[in-house]
């Protein structure tokens, strides 16, 4: 074995020696053009997406087509599966039954209680129709930031900001798009706030991600710990963007301060994806403000 | 007795065949491009435990062979990394660092045996690793470094089949 050579250096040749320094310093301007653009995220979140949706297009076809084959293997698993432990799941069906039916009769109060409410304000709640449906392809599982990739993008419709869901609940929001791919910042993101309340008493709420998928909710109501295992969360509407209703999450778990959800959505077994438009709320009626009037007159006083 | 004048016939192209200098310059730089694409695996996963595959080929590379990449070679791959893994310039920004570390490293140790190299590599991915979580969280994320030890565990116990890979990978465009 030869002694490995102790570092790059290139001799005595003035014009390698140049060259060598010339690399290093293209690195360290290229590490402080990161250092920038970490930075600039940090102000400007939306900053670099047109650079970042051209590679994302190019993997998202792959993952889409990867897609097609591990979706077929799965559901053969689960049918074995599902065979296991039909036993155990018997028995839950049949509690799960009977609390549903207590469900059913408070459901049935809700929505008639609903259309009285919603006559009375006028309100015409017309069916909002989705951008676009599509895919959830894969995931940013490198990253501590939980993005999925949507197979759908600017081509299709979808703009940034948009909400997106799921038969089973709320998936996230649409942050970035590609021309045939989009970035979706899923709720159980850390960084990820969706405004909800509870669906029986409409307790208001707001979930946040925690990291590992799971969802940590904190009341908006000062007071006492309301959290309840088993409660079920809705989205409020509150603010706009993610229109009232929409399932985000079951109480597992109660926390010292808030509570631990599980979201409904599984982005793992997503089939399907709406992209809906963005929630808007009505502005507030303007209220008139009288003021006097000042006549600013130069040089007199 | 019979002449093997088939197997003599495919003795003198392996002697005249050169390795292309095209496969003897790209396939690292491809390798860690293609690693670098973990969002293309058809996988959702909604917390972090993928290991950082860009990155640890490119640290795969960077223990085999010290003069693999150009001192600016970090740069370039570690923009196409966080292209594709959506984060904001953190390859940018620590890739050509890693390579300056190894650069010192070399100076330190250069005799390295595979322990040393596999403890090398975990101290740089677990850095790297931290570095990253507090540029997603200065970016926008709340994510606890808890959250994130599954990750690096996975990584430091995949770091040898990395380097494995890669040494097969190098054999492959050398021969």
């Amino acid at each position: 074995m030869v002694t490995p050579p102790a570092s790059r250096r290139p001799g005595f040749s003035r014009r390698a020696q140049y060259g060598l320094f010339a690399g290093y310093m293209l690195a360290i301007s290229g590490a402080l053009f990161g250092l920038l653009m970490v930075i600039t995220a940090h102000y400007d979140p939306d900053g670099h997406n047109a650079l970042r949706g051209v590679v994302q297009d190019i993997s998202s076809p792959v993952a889409s087509a990867g897609r097609e084959l591990i979706g077929g293997g799965r559901n053969a698993y689960e049918a074995v599966a599902a065979y296991i432990d039909a036993g155990s799941k018997n028995r839950a069906m049949g509690r799960e039954v009977a609390a549903d039916r207590t469900a059913i009769v408070s459901g049935r109060n809700a929505i008639f209680e609903n259309s009285r409410l919603r006559a009375l304000l006028k309100m015409e709640q017309s069916e909002r129709a989705p951008v676009v449906a599509g895919q959830i392809v894969s995931s940013m599982g490198e990253n501590s930031r939980t993005f999925a990739i949507l197979n759908k993008g600017h081509l299709a419709g979808v703009t940034s900001g948009e909400p997106v869901r799921g038969p089973d609940g709320l998936v996230g929001l649409v942050v970035q798009t590609g021309a045939i791919s989009a970035q979706v910042l899923l709720i159980s993101d850390t960084g990820a706030v969706v405004p909800v309340r509870r669906a029986s008493d409409g307790l208001p709420a707001f979930s946040r991600g925690l990291g590992d998928g799971r969802l940590t909710l904190t009341s908006a109501v000062p007071g006492i710990n309301p959290f309840k295992v088993g409660d079920t969360f809705v989205t409020s509407g509150t603010g706009g963007v993610y229109a009232p209703g929409i399932p985000v999450a079951i109480v597992i778990g109660i926390d010292h301060d808030g509570a631990i959800a599980r979201p409904f959505a599984d982005p793992a077994r997503l089939d399907f994806a709406l992209v809906e438009p963005q929630f808007v709320t009505a502005p507030p009626a303007p209220t008139e403000i009288k003021t006097k009037t000042v006549h600013h007159n130069k040089g007199r006083k | 007795m019979m002449r093997p004048a088939l197997n003599l016939g495919r003795r003198r192209t392996e002697l005249m065949n050169q390795p292309s200098p095209i496969k003897i310059k790209m396939v690292p730089t491809l390798s860690v491009m293609i690693a670098s694409l973990s969002p293309a695996f058809p996988i959702v996963i909604n917390y972090p435990v993928l290991p950082p595959l860009g990155a640890m080929v490119f640290l795969g590379w960077r223990l085999l062979q010290r003069h693999i990449w150009f001192p600016w070679s970090g740069v370039v791959l570690g923009f196409f990394n966080d292209l594709a893994n959506g984060t904001p310039g953190t390859a940018t920004l620590t890739w050509p660092m890693m390579q300056l570390i190894m650069d010192l490293v070399d100076q330190r140790l250069p005799w390295r045996d595979y322990h040393t190299d596999w403890r090398l590599g975990s101290m740089l991915i677990t850095l790297y690793l931290l570095l990253a979580l507090t540029i997603a969280n200065y970016t926008g994320g709340r994510t606890t470094v808890i959250f994130i030890m599954p990750q690096i565990i996975i990584s430091i116990l995949l770091f040898p089949l990395c380097i494995r890979v890669c040494g097969a990978l190098d054999q492959w465009r050398l021969r």
